[in-house]
């Protein structure tokens, strides 16, 4: 089939209107883009804040399980009568608040790279 | 040309996202003429051009430059009008016994006249055809592209396409002289 024959037809699809573009088009798609990146930023930020909470908690509940058997420390729920911080509680939350603060830190330089 | 846009490819993966203006203004008419055709209405077009160029840039990691980009935003383009027009769909059905009656010499005849009242008699024809056939002589009447190409567009064989040209001009033929099944869907 070669394309020098069919002369009618082509003209046929030659003739038929023919829109131009908006002059704006890039510029409005290139805005779309934009937001479209800053949605699916917020959503993988979303995304890896539960995988952080996820990970602390099951590095939490493994170190206790782990220390429960393998040392003589025993795990229970405080009651509210007798509340109170042993060394280990102490190291314990020392450490947490020190990977939070890690992690604020990763994100704010994380957001600081992709934006 | 194609290192020049596998570089402005790397660009934007490399996190340069204005680079990507430049493959916009580079492809973004052809793309819409081809969309226009398909879809009939400047509005549809122009929605379904953006989108086209959103899918490009969320699937841009995929390109491998097998293919040239050109051809690459072709068959977005196309699949993603394929998509949206399957839920507005249109079809005239000609009877596929009559398109064995035909012979080649007239179907020649006629599409090749390119009188004012034929050709205008072949574009109110080119308007009845479904959203893959006006895609397929688009491309291939109107911007000549090889049917190799047309193949990694339309994911389909060489010969599928040879037959679909073949029918798509005989299916012409019939609307215009007015043998067409008289069951225009919609």
């Amino acid at each position: 089939m070669k394309p020098a024959k069919d002369n009618g037809l082509k003209k046929a699809l030659m003739m038929s209107k023919k829109p131009i573009l908006p002059s704006n088009f890039t510029f409005k798609t290139m805005i779309k883009l934009e937001e479209e990146l800053l949605l699916e930023g917020k959503k993988r930020e979303q995304q890896m804040f539960f995988l952080t909470i996820a990970f602390f908690s099951i590095l939490t509940i493994g170190s206790v399980v782990w220390l429960s058997l393998y040392t003589d420390f025993h795990f229970s729920l405080p009651s509210i009568n007798k509340l109170s911080l042993n060394r280990e509680d102490i190291l314990f939350i020392f450490i947490l608040i020190i990977l939070l603060t890690f992690d604020y830190i990763m994100r704010i330089l994380y957001q600081k790279k992709h934006s | 040309m194609e290192k020049e846009e596998l570089n402005i490819i790397e660009h934007i993966l490399d996190g340069d996202n204005r680079q990507y203006a430049i493959l916009m203004d580079r492809y973004g008419q052809q793309v819409f003429n081809l969309i226009f055709q398909m879809a009939g209405n400047q509005e549809d077009a122009e929605e379904l051009t953006q989108d086209t160029f959103l899918k490009a840039y969320q699937n841009l990691k995929r390109f491998k430059g097998e293919s040239s980009f050109s051809t690459w935003i072709y068959r977005i383009a196309y699949n993603t009008t394929i998509n949206t027009m399957r839920k507005k769909k249109y079809t005239c059905y000609v009877d596929e016994q009559q398109l064995t009656l035909l012979s080649d010499n007239q179907v020649d005849a006629l599409l090749d006249s390119d009188t004012e009242e034929n050709c205008e008699n072949l574009r109110k024809a080119i308007n009845q055809l479904d959203t893959k056939e006006k895609a397929l002589i688009t491309m291939f009447y109107e911007e000549e592209k090889s049917i190799k190409e047309i193949c990694e567009i339309i994911a389909e064989t060489e010969s599928n396409i040879k037959v679909k040209l073949h029918r798509i001009r005989y299916k012409l033929y019939l609307l215009i002289k007015g043998k067409k099944d008289e069951t225009c869907k919609r």
